[in-house]
């Protein structure tokens, strides 16, 4: 026994003697000298060298020289790092008495950015660097009444054609743009919601956390629409209580963020109430309104994780609002009167499959009614929209993800009412079209992307994506590419196209009145752009070119065959946006040159769209005074809107153009160390110039009145405080 | 003889994991001495070595902090030298290592602290990006006061930055005054393991001379710029920077 544990204990000393004697000896060693050069062959001073598999390393010169050395032999990796450049990996063979001389070349990486840059025609809003426009953005500029869709007005190629925040871009309709919160689609994103669009958006800015706007072009991911997409994201899991407390001349809310087990669960909610009778008052107008604009809205949101790779969100959102406005038009004065709830409740769920693949599902109901009184023109409408989404996304490499998923949309409608015969004669007594019908729908969608880094400058995102409505048996298969360039690390150039389809809804495919056998209405978009983003100042120039097919068309026949899917148009034109930001000023400016033609609906021949808007110029501006002082300045110009002077003079003239200047003030600080006080103050329209957005006519278009501004120069103002 | 095996894997691995634990040394003493003598090479050297350890241990995020740690230092260096492209280079750097460094131990409070200084550098660039990152460099600093409230260099992180904040927003010279001398109070009574970050000592009372020197009180300045040398006397800062403004005052 004890010679075996001496054997035992010989054997150990030993090994442990000839392993430390093949640490420590002395033995011959390979030399590896070499330059490591960058961009343009510069030499590259203090570039990490070193060995992968062990400690041993060195730092380049001055010139770029490096020298390593080496008592191993056999297989070995270097691994030249340094900052700001990709990492390289050289196997080497290392033989005795067989010196290596290298030459090496790194390349710059560049700063890797989402999707979103290659794809043209894209803004961001969100918190951190790289993004259009951050939060505060979009809360503070002049004249955007916080709300995210009247700053997006502020951007190129998003027409306004009223002083609401409908969105007419490039060229395309305000019901041509998809907009999605959470995965969930909204078919009625608008507050006080008109044919121009409505006055807000639905969703406020606070509710959050990032928000992806395209003009045009859009990858399959987010889905068809003829014109362009808005997605947005609400915010997760709060991270510290907080509760928030507003009041304002004309609203009233109170939210608050708490999480319930710090990063397990958290609830946030947030209720608004507006009645706009003291903003009136202050600043005129009362005589416009026989029920003053009142709405309240509530939402609530639970984020649980159960555990590290999972997310779980239910979203929950309800808004009621109410209005009563003097309507005047040669047929008819009286009261509009309109009145629209909505809900929206959205399950969204992330999970991390494995280290390279997530999967996100969102299953929402959004309920829309809606009533309105005009003359003879009745609606009452009801919609319910549910929405089940799922989408898959793969890293395969650092260089290359694939994005799949697929939608299903079931649309329950039940729609009553009349509607003139003739559009401009609203009298009570005027013959009107009575409709009362109930239908349902089914969309479904599918798609693949892949987004592929050919190399540190070439990007590309190439998708198809296909549609099909009700099992239809001719699906819509839609390719879409984008690709960008880059020229130096801030500049780029990017090309996009694709082909977008958009299912009609409404009159144009009631089974009673319209054709519900009506192809899908198709554009096809090509873009162009340089996009320069050096620190806080980005550049872009972009051109782009749509055009329509199949857009339903009044054949003035009756029964099924009234609307053809005959109708067709285009549109182009060229975007320019500047944002810089000079410490104390910062701010943007947008252009845009559109010409948009069309023959569609009741337009027997190709004329100007209604929103054929041929300059839009937008700058907005915020000077910041003593930290935490800020002057905000919104000047819009806009060209005149074509509008129909007389029975087949379609679109032949031009409103006066839009002019209007807003103003506005916010002082923020801090009230014992963490709780956040802002006090603001707006004054809109601060020309008080009456634009007008158009008239009505008389039938036989003897008489017309203007429809003009709604308001005049007038004050808003408000604190909001933020406890935590 | 499996016994054996093992014994001499254990045997190898201390041998080894005390390589590490002298590299980590050295190099935490090599961008000290590289940052008060102004030197970017020895700065760069030591996050050379600090790559280098990368793998090689089970202590990645202590290796990642010290990275961080380093990009920390040497954006300090590149702000003084107006080399925008290389602050924008470190900071991105280092926010990435000091995330991986939490994602192996979320607990870490130094790393967190460590985010707010690097948010702090964000904010003296573009003022009033303070209202973006303000938020974020508070809830980093809370954090991290939470999990380690007797930090002395989370005081230290806290106290420069109040003392670049205006009051109005939480910030102000009474506060970086009662921070700092609660940062050196607490580096009096700290007892660092070896490998662990133990900077900023002197640094406490370099920023506390500075605040007394702005107020015109040289004598407490200078009291506290010599209590940075005894601690420290390496720091080339005040040797060479401060304590010389201060005697031509």
């Amino acid at each position: 026994m004890m010679i075996q544990i001496r054997n035992k204990i010989s054997i150990l000393i030993i090994l442990i003697v000839i392993l430390l004697s093949q640490i420590t000896a002395e033995t011959p060693e390979v030399k590896i000298t070499g330059y490591v050069r960058g961009n343009h062959q510069a030499p590259l001073a203090y570039v990490n060298i070193f060995f992968t598999d062990g400690i041993e390393g060195g730092m380049s010169d001055e010139s770029g020289y490096f020298e390593l050395h080496s008592k191993r032999f056999g297989q070995r990796i270097i691994r030249i790092s340094h900052i700001g450049y990709e990492q390289l990996e050289i196997p080497l063979l290392l033989e005795r008495n067989k010196p290596i001389a290298l030459a090496i070349e790194l390349k710059k990486t560049f700063v890797k950015l989402d999707a979103v840059t290659v794809s043209a025609s894209s803004f961001t809003a969100t918190d951190g660097e790289g993004h259009t426009l951050n939060r505060l953005d979009v809360v503070t500029t002049a004249g955007a009444a916080a709300d995210v869709f009247r700053v997006i007005l502020t951007l190129p190629g998003v027409n306004t054609v009223d002083e609401g925040a409908g969105m007419f871009v490039r060229g395309g309709d305000v019901s041509e743009n998809l907009i999605i919160l959470d995965g969930a689609t909204l078919a009625h994103p608008y507050r006080y919601e008109s044919d121009q669009g409505g006055y807000f958006g639905m969703i406020s800015p606070f509710l959050l956390s990032g928000t992806y706007f395209s003009s045009g072009a859009f990858s399959a991911k987010y889905g068809n629409a003829l014109s362009a997409v808005l997605a947005m994201e609400t915010l997760g899991m709060p991270e510290q209580p907080s509760t928030d407390i507003g009041v304002g001349l004309a609203a009233v809310s109170f939210g608050g963020n708490y999480p319930l087990k710090p990063n397990r669960l958290g609830l946030r909610f947030s209720g608004n109430y507006s009645n706009t009778t003291p903003l009136f008052q202050l600043n005129g107008g009362t005589d416009k309104f026989d029920k003053f604009p009142v709405s309240w809205d509530a939402n609530i949101s639970l984020t649980y994780r159960p555990d590290a790779r999972t997310n779980l969100k239910l979203f929950n959102y309800f808004a009621r609002e109410n209005l009563g406005v003097y309507y005047n038009s040669p047929t008819f004065s009286g009261n509009l009167s309109s009145g629209n709830d909505q809900w929206l409740t959205n399950l969204v769920v992330n999970r991390m499959i494995g280290e390279r693949t997530s999967l996100r599902s969102s299953l929402s109901i959004n309920y829309y009614r809606q009533k309105l009184l005009l003359g003879n023109l009745i609606i009452d409408n009801s919609e319910r929209l549910n929405k089940l989404r799922s989408d898959l996304s793969m890293t395969i490499s650092r260089r290359m993800k694939i994005n799949t998923g697929l939608e299903i949309i079931l649309s329950e409608l039940e729609n009553a009412g009349t509607y003139p015969e003739d559009a401009n004669d609203l009298r009570p007594e005027a013959p009107a079209i009575r409709y009362d019908n109930n239908y349902f729908q089914i969309q479904t969608g599918l798609y693949i992307e892949s987004e592929w880094d050919i190399s540190a400058r070439l990007f590309t995102i190439t998708g198809l994506r296909t549609d099909n409505q009700d099992f239809k048996s001719d699906p819509i298969i839609d390719p879409r590419f984008s690709l960008g360039y880059r020229l130096t690390e801030t500049q780029i150039v990017k090309f996009a196209t694709g082909r977008f389809h958009q299912f009609n809804q409404g009159r144009v495919v009631d089974p009673n009145y319209g054709n519900p056998a009506l192809p899908s209405m198709q554009a096809v978009h090509y873009v162009a752009g340089y996009e320069l983003k050096s620190g806080l100042t980005n550049l872009r120039i972009e051109s782009y070119y749509k055009e329509y097919s199949r857009l339903p068309l009044d054949s003035l026949m009756a029964g099924d065959e009234r609307y053809t899917g005959k109708g067709h148009g285009f549109a182009y034109g060229a975007d320019f946006f500047l944002k810089a930001n000079y410490n104390l000023i910062s701010g943007w400016t947008s252009y845009s040159y559109l010409v948009s033609k069309r023959k569609t609906l009741n337009y027997p021949e190709l004329v100007a769209t209604d929103y054929d808007i041929r300059h839009n110029f937008t700058i907005a501006l915020k000077v910041n005074i003593m930290t935490n002082n800020s002057i905000g300045f919104t000047y819009h110009y806009t060209s005149g809107k074509p509008y129909t002077p007389g029975l087949g003079r379609w679109n032949a003239e031009r409103l006066p153009a839009i002019r209007r200047l807003d103003l506005s003030y916010s002082y923020y600080t801090y009230i014992h160390e963490s709780n956040f006080l802002v006090f603001y103050a707006a004054i809109a329209n601060l020309l008080d110039r009456r634009n007008i957005y158009g008239y009505y006519y008389s039938p036989d278009f003897s008489q017309r009145t203007e429809l003009r501004s709604t308001y005049g120069r007038n004050l808003y103002f408000g604190i909001s405080l933020s406890i935590k | 003889m499996k016994k054996i095996s093992i014994l001499i894997l254990v045997m190898v691995s201390l041998v080894f994991g005390q390589d590490i634990s002298n590299y980590i040394l050295n190099a935490k003493k090599q961008v000290q001495i590289g940052y008060y003598s102004w030197d970017e090479k020895q700065m760069l050297e030591a996050r050379a070595t600090f790559e280098r350890l990368l793998g090689k241990s089970d202590r990645d995020w202590l290796i990642r902090y010290y990275i961080a740690y380093c990009d920390y230092r040497l954006t300090t260096y590149a702000i003084n030298q107006k080399n925008k492209e290389a602050v924008k280079k470190y900071l991105q750097d280092g926010f990435e290592q000091l995330e991986q460094c939490l994602d192996i131990k979320p607990e870490y409070a130094d790393a967190w602290a460590l985010i707010s200084a690097m948010y702090g550098y964000k904010i003296a660039l573009i003022p009033w990006s303070g209202i973006l990152y303000g938020p974020k460099s508070s809830k980093a600093i809370a954090t991290a006061k939470e999990l380690e409230p007797n930090n002395p260099r989370i005081a230290l992180i806290e106290g420069i930055s109040a003392f670049h904040t205006p009051e109005q927003w939480g910030g102000g010279k009474e506060r970086a005054r009662e921070l700092l001398s609660k940062s050196s109070e607490l580096f009096r009574n700290d007892k660092p393991t070896s490998e662990l970050p133990d900077w900023g000592y002197s640094e406490a009372h370099a920023w506390l001379g500075i605040l007394y020197q702005q107020e015109d009180d040289i004598t407490t300045a200078k009291q506290h710029y010599l209590k940075a040398l005894e601690i420290d006397p390496g720091n080339g800062w005040v040797r060479y920077n401060l304590l010389p403004k201060l005697s031509n005052q």
